[in-house]
C-alpha cells in the first residue's frame, strides 16, 4: 500500500513561563491510502497538536521533522502552495462545527467559496457543487440550507456542512478532530455512517483524533496510542483492543465501564496525568504504572515491533522479546 | 429481577416525583412583553427514588434531564407537579423553610472548574457551605473539612490550594466533598465525569458508589453516557424531549429495551471492541424543538414505526414487564 501521509519525527514544542512545553515529541507514524488510523489518547497528550503540526496551522516555537503528504514535505512549505494543498490535499474537520463555520455568512456562501479557491468554475457552477455535496452528506432540503446561516441548523447538520467542505476536492487525507464529541449519541452515529460511506466512494484516507475508544474500534483499521506527546504503542484495532502489550493502553481498555457485564467496581489508573512541562524521566508512563521496573524510571525505551504491525514503547516488552 | 424488585420495595423511598412538570415561557411583542410560546422542558416526569439507590436520568442534550435535577433543587420554581421528600412536598414549602431543608439536598455540577469559586481555596470552599448551615465553628470546622477532603481521597497538604492549581479529577473529587458536608440524603450528579479523562472517570465512579455504600446517600444520576449509567445505577429513567419514555431497572434496561428509542440509544454506543461492529439502529432526523411540542408520542417524527395514532395521541407509561414501564402505543 502507497503512504499517503508519512510523518518522521516530529517535534513540537512551545516555550512557555514554566518551561519547555513538549507537546509532540520525536514522533513518527504513516498513513496508507484508504486507510483509517485512529490516534487516540487523554486531553493534553499532544493528539490534536500533532493534527495541526501537520496541518500545518500552529504558530510552535520549535517544529522539527518532515511530513510528507504523497512524498512533498509540508514543513518546507510555503504559504502560497500550503493554501493551494490545504482544502485540496488534506482537509479537516473539528470538534465544535459551531466555532469553524463562519456566523456572519450562510452556509452556501462559505461552501462557494471553498470550491471556487480549488476549481476553475463560476459562481453557478459552484453553486450547482455544493447543492450536490449537501445531497451526498445527507442533508434534508439541501436547496433551503445553502440559504441559511449556521445558527440555524443543528449540531448534527452543522457537522454535515463540514464534512462536504472538507470533500469539495476528493482529498487523500482527511483529518477528524474528535468529530463526534460535541454531538448526542444518535447524531454520533449517523456521522460515524457518513465518514464510512465517503472512505468507500472516494477512498479516502481518515486519521480520526478522539478519546473515544468505542468509537476507534467501531471505524478504524489501525490505532495509534499517544501518552503526554510520545506514541507508546500502533497497531491495526485488533491487535490493540485484543492484545494490547503497553501498560496504559492495556489500563485505558481495562478502566471502561462494559455495557455487556454489570461490574462490582471498576478498574482506575491511579494518579493524574503528569504536566507537559515537568515530565518525569525515564518511560513518561511509569508513575502511573503498575508493573515498572527499575529502567523504567531511568531511561526511556525504545520502539520495538513485537509482531508485524505491531509496535510498542515499553522495557518490559523488550525483555520479553530477547 | 423479581428478587430485586422485592427488595427495592421494601427500601425506604427518599424522594418520590410525580407529574412535575417545568415549561419555560417565551416572551415576544415589542411593547407588552407577552407570553406567546412555552419551551416544554419537562413534561409529567414521575418516578421514585430509594434510599441509598441511583436513579439515573438519561437522555440526549436539550431532552430536560438536567432541568428535573434543577427543578428538584428548587434552583427553578416548578410549573406543575409535586416532590415528596421523605414525604414532604417540597415544592409547597416557603423559600425559607426550604432553604433550611436543603442542606439533605445537594448538587455536583458537571464542570468542578466553574462550580468553585477561583478566589476559594478548596479549604475555604468546603467549609463555607458548613459555616451557612451554622454546623462547625473553629477546631470541629477544619477537624471535619479534612475529614471529607480524606473521604474523597485529596491530600490534606492541598487544601490550601486554589482551583486552577488542581486538575479536573481532582476539583471533581473537591466538589463531591462539598456536596457531602452537610450529610445530605439525596445529591442530584449532574454529569458529574463527562469533563474528565477516560482515565479519570472511573476513578471519580467508583469514589460515588463507595461513598455511597458508607453513607447511604441517594443518586439521581443524570447523564448521557451509557456504560457510566450502567455501572452506578439501580433504576434508570430514559427521557426524551421532555417526556420520560421508558423506565426500568438498570438490568432489565439493558437486557430488554421496549421503547424504539432506547433500542437506538442502546445500540448508538460505539463497543470497544473490534468485533462487535454490529448493525446500527441510524436513527432518521435530529430531536426536534420542545417549543410546543407536538400532541402526539414526541418521538413519532424520527420513530421507525410509528403510525396514524402516534401522531395524534400522546402514549402514557404502561408496565409491560413488572417494574419496567414504557411510554409507547406499538409495544
Amino acid at each position: 500500500m502507497q503512504n499517503v501521509l508519512e510523518v518522521k519525527n516530529l517535534k513540537t514544542y512551545f516555550f512557555t513561563d514554566e518551561g519547555i512545553a513538549k507537546a509532540v515529541d520525536d514522533i513518527s507514524f504513516e498513513i496508507g491510502a484508504g486507510e483509517t488510523v485512529g490516534l487516540v489518547g487523554e486531553s493534553g497528550c499532544g493528539k490534536s497538536v500533532t493534527s495541526l503540526s501537520v496541518m500545518r496551522l500552529l504558530k510552535a516555537h520549535t517544529m522539527e521533522g518532515q511530513i510528507l503528504l504523497e512524498g512533498k514535505d509540508l514543513n518546507n512549505m510555503s504559504e502560497r502552495e500550503l493554501s493551494k494543498t490545504r482544502g485540496k490535499d488534506i482537509s479537516m474537520i473539528f470538534q465544535d462545527p459551531m466555532t469553524s463555520l463562519d456566523p456572519c455568512f450562510t452556509c452556501g456562501y462559505q461552501m462557494r467559496e471553498t470550491i471556487l479557491q480549488h476549481h476553475d468554475v463560476d459562481k453557478q457552477q459552484a453553486d450547482k457543487m455544493a447543492l450536490e455535496l449537501l445531497k451526498s452528506v445527507g442533508i434534508p432540503d439541501p436547496k433551503a440550507t445553502l440559504r441559511r446561516y449556521p445558527h440555524e441548523l443543528s449540531g448534527g447538520q452543522r457537522q454535515r456542512i463540514m464534512i462536504a467542505m472538507a470533500m469539495t476536492c476528493n482529498t487523500k487525507l482527511l483529518i477528524a478532530d474528535e468529530p463526534t464529541t460535541a454531538l448526542d449519541m444518535t447524531i454520533q452515529a449517523q456521522i460515524l455512517n457518513l465518514m464510512r460511506d465517503i472512505r468507500k466512494e472516494h477512498n479516502t484516507a481518515i486519521l480520526m483524533i478522539t478519546h473515544d475508544l468505542g468509537v476507534v474500534a467501531e471505524l478504524c483499521d489501525r490505532v495509534i496510542v499517544m501518552y503526554c506527546g510520545k506514541i507508546v504503542e500502533s497497531g491495526t484495532v485488533r491487535q490493540i483492543f485484543h492484545s494490547p502489550m503497553h501498560p496504559y493502553t492495556r489500563d485505558l481498555l481495562a478502566s471502561l465501564p462494559s455495557l455487556d457485564v454489570k461490574q462490582d467496581r471498576l478498574n482506575t489508573i491511579s494518579g493524574v496525568v503528569p504536566s507537559i512541562t515537568a515530565l518525569p524521566t525515564g518511560c513518561r508512563y511509569h508513575p502511573r504504572c503498575s508493573v515498572l521496573c527499575e529502567a523504567c524510571s531511568r531511561e526511556y525505551p525504545e520502539m520495538i515491533e513485537v509482531e508485524p504491525g505491531h509496535k510498542v514503547c515499553c522495557h518490559l516488552c523488550e525483555r520479553k522479546e530477547s | 429481577m423479581t428478587n430485586q424488585s422485592n427488595n427495592t420495595n421494601e427500601k425506604e423511598v427518599v424522594l418520590r416525583v410525580e407529574h412535575l412538570k417545568k415549561y419555560f415561557p417565551i416572551k415576544s411583542g415589542k411593547i407588552l412583553d407577552r407570553k406567546v410560546r412555552h419551551l416544554c422542558a419537562v413534561d409529567d416526569v414521575s418516578f421514585t427514588l430509594n434510599a441509598g439507590d441511583t436513579f439515573a436520568l438519561v437522555g440526549e442534550s436539550g431532552c430536560g434531564k438536567t432541568t428535573v435535577g434543577k427543578t428538584l433543587l428548587r434552583f427553578y420554581e416548578p410549573t406543575a407537579g409535586s416532590a415528596y421528600f421523605e414525604g414532604k412536598d417540597i415544592f409547597a414549602m416557603s423559600k425559607e423553610e426550604f432553604r433550611q431543608y436543603r442542606r439533605n439536598m445537594q448538587m455536583i455540577f458537571q464542570d468542578p472548574m466553574s462550580s468553585l469559586n477561583p478566589r476559594m481555596t478548596i479549604f475555604d470552599s468546603v467549609a463555607d457551605v458548613m459555616k451557612l448551615h451554622h454546623m462547625y465553628e473553629g477546631e470541629a470546622l477544619s477537624r471535619r473539612v479534612y475529614e471529607l477532603l480524606d473521604m474523597v481521597g485529596l491530600p490534606n497538604w492541598l487544601a490550601k490550594r486554589y482551583p486552577h492549581e488542581f486538575s479536573g479529577g481532582q476539583l471533581q473529587r473537591a466538589c463531591i466533598a462539598r456536596a457531602l458536608a452537610l450529610n445530605p440524603k439525596f445529591i442530584v450528579c449532574d454529569e458529574p465525569v463527562s469533563a474528565l479523562d477516560v482515565s479519570i472517570q472511573s476513578q471519580v465512579l467508583n469514589l460515588l458508589t463507595d461513598i455511597q455504600k458508607d453513607t447511604g446517600v441517594s443518586y439521581l444520576f443524570i447523564s448521557h453516557g451509557l456504560p457510566a449509567v450502567k455501572y452506578i445505577s439501580n433504576n434508570i429513567g430514559i427521557m426524551y424531549m421532555g417526556k420520560l419514555v421508558e423506565t426500568a431497572s438498570s438490568e432489565e434496561l439493558f437486557c430488554n429495551p421496549i421503547h424504539p428509542y432506547t433500542q437506538a440509544l442502546l445500540s448508538a454506543v460505539p463497543k470497544p471492541d473490534p468485533d462487535q461492529r454490529s448493525e446500527k439502529i441510524i436513527l432518521q432526523g435530529e430531536v426536534t424543538s420542545p417549543i410546543d411540542p407536538p400532541t402526539g408520542c414526541r418521538f413519532a417524527s424520527r420513530c421507525p414505526y410509528a403510525t396514524e395514532q402516534c401522531k395524534s395521541a400522546s402514549p402514557e407509561m404502561r408496565e409491560v414487564v413488572p417494574g419496567h414501564f414504557v411510554a409507547c402505543f406499538q409495544r
